[in-house]
C-alpha cells in the first residue's frame, strides 16, 4: 500500500484499524520528500523528531485512538510561529527567529494528535502569488516542474500535491490558499474571517488574512478545519461562535442548496476557456439537479484596486515592527539608531514586500489618505453589501478561482498582471467570507480550480456544496 | 507620473527603508503601473457611503484586565542578538 497517497480520512481510518502504524507513515513520507528535494518545499524540517512522536503515538494507542488526529504527518506554512522551530514567512528578515511560543492553530493541530513533519516555504510575508518572493526560492509544481504552484501557499500545496503530507496548513489575504489550491490540483478552505485564530500567525493585512486547510479533498479540508477553528481569547479579532461538526455537515443530505451564478461577468471578460469551464461546472450543478441563480456582484471588478490599498496600507503598518532591535535581521556596521533601521530593513525585506510597504505608505500619507485609503474602505464597504444582497438570495457563489491555469516560473515579470491573478479570490476576503476551491477541469494539461463563496459563518453549507460538486458524478 | 524621485525619497524616510540606487528605475516603474491600477477607485462616487475597515461588524471581544500569565523576558530577548542585562542594545543616541 503506498501510504503517501492516502487522504486524511483514509489514514485516520487505516491507523484507528491498525493496517499501518504512525511510525511507517511518517516514515514513508519522510523517504518522499528525501527524494523529492528539488521541488524546494521545506524551508525546515524536523524529522527525528517526528518519528519520535510518532513512535510514543504509536506506543500509546495500543487499544484506540481516540485523539482526532492521533499520528498523522502534516505540514505547516511557515507563517505559523512554532516554538523554538525556525519561524521564517519566507523572509531573509526572519531568517534567525525562533520563536519563543506557539501559534493557537499550531497548538491545536498538536493536541489533536498530528506530527508536523516541517514548515512549507512561502512567498515572502505571503506577498505574492506564484512562490517567487520567497527568500529561500522558489517552489515547484510538482504536476509540471516548470510550472509554479502558486502562493503565497505554494509549499503547502505542493508539499500536499507531491504526497508530502495528506494536508497543510496555509493562510488566505487575498486568495492564497484558494489559487495554490487550483494550481496544484487540490481542494482549499479559507474559512470565515475570524473562525480561525491567527494568534501567532504572522500578520501580513490584519483585516483580511484567515488561516485554512489544504488538501486532497473537501472531506479532508472539513476534517482539519475543525481542529483548527473557535475562540481564542489571544485573538480579539476571533469570533465566539459554536463550531459545528464540519467532518458530518460535509457529507449530510440536510442542506438546500441555490448556487449564485456571475455567467454575465465571466463571459463579459472575454476569455474563451474560462467561460467554457464556468459553463461546464453550471451543468455539472445541473445534473447535481443542485439549484442554481443568476445574481449580480456590480462591483466585484473594483476589488483588485481596493485590495491594494488596503492591503499594502495594512502591511506597512504591521511590517513596522521590524525594526533590526528586538528580533529579526539586524544590518552590521551602521552609523546611528536610523542608520541601523534604513539598513536592516532595505537588506532585510525583498523587493515584493518593500514595494507593498512602499505603496501602503503612499495610500495613508498625509494628503493621499482621503483619496485612497478612506475611499478604498468605502468602495469595500459597497462590494461587501453586494454579497449581503446575494445571499439574500442564494446560499452561496460559484466563480472560478482563477483566471487560468499555473503558469510558468519567470513569465510574469509586470507585478500588475501578477496581481491580477488574485481577481476572483480576492472578494471573498474583502467581505470575510469563507471560500473553497475545487478541482475542476484542466487547460494545457494542467489543474483548474472552481470556487464556491459562502455567507458568514457558513462553513458547514459551503463544504456541503463544494463536496458535492467535488465527489459528485464527473 | 504619480511617483517621482521625491516622492520615492518621502517614502523612503516615512516607511524607513534604505533603497538601492540599482533598483531605483525598475522600483518606480512598477509603483507607478500599481498606482495607475489603484486609480480606477477614482472614478466611483461613493461620497455618501460609510468606510468599511473590518469585515465582521459588532465583533469585539474584550479580555478581562486581569494577569493571565508571567511575560518571561528572558525567553522572549533570545531572539536578539544584542541584549544586555533585560535591555536591548542599539547603537548610541545621547552624544
Amino acid at each position: 500500500m503506498a501510504l503517501e497517497t492516502l487522504t486524511l480520512q483514509e489514514q485516520i481510518d487505516g491507523l484507528r484499524e491498525k493496517k499501518f502504524s504512525s511510525v511507517e507513515l511518517v516514515e514513508n513520507y519522510i523517504s518522499v520528500i528525501e527524494n523529492n528535494k528539488d521541488l524546494n518545499v521545506f524551508i525546515s524540517t524536523d524529522f527525528e523528531k517526528a518519528v519520535e512522536k510518532a513512535k510514543k503515538s504509536d506506543k500509546s494507542n495500543n487499544s484506540q485512538r481516540n485523539i482526532a488526529l492521533d499520528g498523522i504527518p502534516m505540514v505547516h506554512k511557515d507563517i505559523f510561529c512554532t516554538r523554538g522551530i525556525k519561524t521564517s514567512c519566507g523572509s531573509k528578515m526572519l531568517d534567525n527567529f525562533y520563536p519563543p511560543y506557539s501559534a493557537t492553530v499550531v497548538e491545536k493541530l498538536e493536541q489533536a494528535g498530528s506530527i508536523c513533519l516541517g514548515k512549507a516555504n512561502m512567498d515572502e510575508f505571503a506577498m505574492g502569488s506564484s512562490n517567487e518572493t520567497s527568500f529561500y526560492g522558489s517552489v515547484k509544481n510538482p504536476l509540471n516542474l516548470k510550472k509554479t504552484p502558486g502562493g503565497s501557499s505554494g509549499g503547502s500545496a505542493a508539499a500536499v500535491a507531491a504526497n508530502f503530507s495528506s494536508f497543510s496548513t496555509g493562510t488566505d489575504t487575498g486568495g492564497s490558499i484558494r489559487q495554490p489550491a487550483s494550481f496544484c490540483g487540490l481542494a482549499g478552505i479559507k474559512p470565515t474571517y475570524g473562525r480561525v485564530s491567527r494568534y501567532g500567525m504572522i500578520a501580513f493585512a490584519s483585516s483580511l488574512d484567515q488561516g485554512g486547510i489544504l488538501a486532497k479533498n473537501i472531506k479532508d479540508t472539513a476534517i482539519a478545519l475543525q481542529i483548527i477553528s473557535g475562540y481564542d481569547p489571544k485573538d480579539a479579532t476571533s469570533i465566539k461562535a459554536k463550531v459545528p461538526n464540519f467532518s458530518v455537515d460535509c457529507e449530510s443530505n440536510e442542506f438546500e442548496h441555490v448556487v449564485g451564478l456571475v455567467t454575465n461577468l465571466i463571459n463579459s471578460l472575454g476569455d474563451e476557456d474560462l467561460s467554457v469551464n464556468y459553463t461546464k461546472a453550471i451543468e455539472k450543478l445541473e445534473k447535481l439537479k443542485i439549484k442554481t441563480k443568476e445574481i449580480e456582484l456590480p462591483n466585484l471588478e473594483l476589488s483588485l484596486p481596493v485590495y491594494y490599498v488596503i492591503a499594502p496600507a495594512e502591511c506597512s503598518a504591521n511590517l513596522s515592527r521590524y525594526d533590526g532591535i528586538r528580533f529579526g535581521y539586524r544590518a552590521e556596521n551602521v552609523d546611528n539608531l536610523e542608520d541601523l533601521y534604513f539598513k536592516s530593513r532595505g537588506e532585510g525585506f525583498g523587493n515584493e514586500t518593500k514595494k507593498r510597504i512602499l505603496i501602503g505608505t503612499y495610500c495613508l500619507s498625509s494628503g493621499f489618505y482621503d483619496a485612497y485609503y478612506k475611499k478604498a474602505q468605502k468602495i469595500r464597504n459597497l462590494i461587501s453589501s453586494d454579497f449581503v444582497n446575494a445571499f439574500k438570495d442564494v446560499t452561496a457563489i460559484m466563480l472560478p478561482t482563477t483566471s487560468g491555469e499555473a503558469f510558468d516560473l519567470g513569465s510574469i515579470t509586470d507585478p500588475v498582471e501578477m496581481y491580477k491573478q488574485d481577481i476572483f479570490t480576492i472578494p471573498a476576503n474583502l467581505g470575510g467570507l469563507p471560500a473553497t476551491s475545487v478541482p475542476f477541469g484542466e487547460k494545457n494539461k494542467m489543474p483548474l480550480g472552481i470556487q464556491f463563496i459562502g455567507n458568514i459563518l457558513e462553513e458547514s453549507s459551503l463544504l456541503n456544496i463544494s463536496n458535492k460538486f467535488q465527489s459528485g458524478e464527473k | 507620473m504619480t511617483i517621482n524621485d521625491k516622492t520615492l525619497e518621502n517614502l523612503s524616510n516615512l516607511s524607513k527603508i534604505k533603497i538601492d540606487d540599482k533598483l531605483r528605475d525598475k522600483l518606480k516603474e512598477d509603483l507607478n503601473l500599481t498606482m495607475d491600477m489603484i486609480d480606477e477607485i477614482n472614478k466611483v462616487d461613493c461620497d455618501q457611503i460609510e468606510e468599511l475597515s473590518h469585515p465582521i461588524k459588532d465583533n469585539f471581544n474584550l479580555r478581562e484586565d486581569k494577569v493571565s500569565e508571567d511575560i518571561n523576558r528572558e525567553s522572549l530577548q533570545k531572539t536578539s542578538n544584542k541584549t544586555e542585562d533585560g535591555f536591548y542594545l542599539v547603537p548610541k543616541v545621547i552624544e
